[in-house]
């Protein structure tokens, strides 16, 4: 089934299309990092930035600026290739996966068949990226978090995939877009409260975000696997760390709370609904980091096998027999 | 689909890896270059690292990776079949996912089978404390 998109896939028009997702991930990151600011702030009880732009909105484009003047530092013993790849690999992944979205009902790069798997596949190879810059960097705090990061990644993966699941089952394909439209009469976290609840706690501990912050835990291990990283090199895992939020905060909205479908009787355009959701689970996310304390690696581990896995599979088998029984 | 309609993919990953090309360069070109010997060594709260840290690792690390591909693999099987699900659970045609056909307990037995060997080896390795960290 092939469905008209805005853009028609020439070169030309997807080169632009790049080039205008690059400066949304850019804008998303300073955005993101400056909610983050105010958000821990006011949980706080303090102002947070204030002084550079009306609420100190450009405070995050005055430290790109800074970030960019920082001196690139590159330790002696290193292992070269890995350590100068790393953060490339991190980053690069996310672009390709933020532009598999429908950001309305005509506004999508490309609709692919099987965009829910694309969309893990490129995930997967962020992963790899954090690997890659724990183990070049030659520091036992920079692989200690890499080895933890991909442990816990890999744990929530499963039941973050297990519990897409269910939402294939009832829409019958693994194309973003027509997920989206088959919500139209009733939102899937309306039939799958549960799978949604196991796939946002199982996405805040993919992007490695509090309570699940082990990776980076910085009163154990400085800063995790970036550690060695400074200046530019460091910036692109931060804006690869908001863009995967975003990204994993994307999929919940289309797949659980309807995309870019709102109510009919409500003159608003469809891209408004899609980033209003997202960026209310960006800030669920930011809610969670200053409720609940960290896991213990342990306890963290034995959540994904013990509680969450076999809670997905329970969920999708119910599915499965509902789906048999109804229809 | 053919593998020519991946190619906007391909596109955006060239234009992300130019990117970070670029950026990286602008770094460099704009950042001062003054390395000394304490600034190049590796950071460890202020002490001297005594040795290289690519050390043996806890073995708990690779057996909860052998454990993610088995599982990883069978989750990536169950997304065809939920896709196919109402095909495989009807005898005639599926007309807009309503099964036009006698109904058949196929596509639940088929999954039940597969989801059994699953949750058996994960009941396996439970009681066998093979995740548990010490």
């Amino acid at each position: 089934m092939t469905l008209h998109v805005l853009w028609p896939n020439t070169a030309l028009m997807t080169v632009l299309a790049g080039a205008v997702l690059m400066a949304y991930v850019a804008f998303n990151g300073m955005l993101l990092v400056w909610l983050e600011r105010k958000v821990s702030a006011r949980f706080q009880r303090r102002l947070g930035p204030t002084e550079v732009g009306w609420a100190g909105l450009l405070q995050s484009a005055a430290d790109v600026i800074k970030l960019l003047a920082k001196q690139l530092i590159t330790p002696r013993h290193v292992d070269r290739p890995l350590y100068h790849l790393a953060p490339v690999l991190v980053f690069v992944p996310v672009l390709a996966g933020i532009s598999l979205f429908p950001f309305d009902r005509h506004l999508q790069l490309h609709d692919f068949n099987i965009g829910l798997v694309l969309l893990f596949a490129l995930a997967g190879l962020g992963f790899l990226g954090i690997f890659m810059a724990g183990w070049g960097s030659n520091n036992k705090y920079a692989l200690l978090g890499a080895m933890r990061a991909v442990a816990q990644n890999i744990a929530y993966e499963i039941p973050l995939i297990l519990a897409t699941l269910p939402v294939v089952l009832l829409a019958r394909t693994m194309s973003l877009r027509e997920v989206v439209e088959a919500q139209h009469q009733l939102w899937f976290i309306v039939q799958q409260p549960v799978a949604f609840a196991i796939y946002f706690i199982a996405a805040v501990a993919e992007t490695n975000r509090a309570p699940f912050d082990i990776p980076e835990a910085e009163s154990e291990l400085v800063a995790g696997f970036h550690t060695e990283y400074s200046g530019m090199r460091f910036a692109f895992f931060f804006l690869a760390e908001y863009t995967n939020m975003t990204i994993v905060c994307m999929i919940a909205a289309t797949l659980f709370l309807g995309g870019y479908i709102g109510p009919s009787w409500l003159p608003v355009p469809g891209w408004v609904w899609f980033f209003g959701k997202v960026y209310l689970l960006l800030l669920v996310m930011m809610w969670l980091r200053w409720t609940f304390p960290r896991l213990r690696f342990d306890q963290l581990m034995s959540f994904a096998w013990g509680v969450l896995i076999p809670l997905a599979i329970v969920n999708l088998l119910l599915t499965a027999v509902a789906i048999k029984v109804w229809r | 689909m053919s593998l020519t309609s991946y190619l906007p993919i391909a596109v955006l990953l060239v234009i992300a890896l130019g990117m970070a090309a670029a950026l990286t360069l602008l770094a460099r070109l704009l950042g001062p270059s003054r390395p000394t010997a304490e600034k190049l060594l590796p950071y460890e709260s202020g002490l001297d690292p005594e040795r290289t840290p690519q050390l043996r690792f806890g073995v708990q690390f690779y057996r909860v990776a052998l454990l993610f591909l088995v599982f990883d693999i069978e989750a990536a099987f169950f997304y065809p079949w939920a896709v196919l699900y109402r095909e495989l659970s009807c005898s005639g045609e599926v007309f807009q996912g309503v099964c036009q056909g006698q109904s058949t307990p196929f596509g639940l037995l088929l999954m039940l089978v597969f989801l059994a060997v699953l949750v058996l080896a994960l009941a396996y390795v439970w009681r066998k404390k093979a995740l548990e960290w010490d």
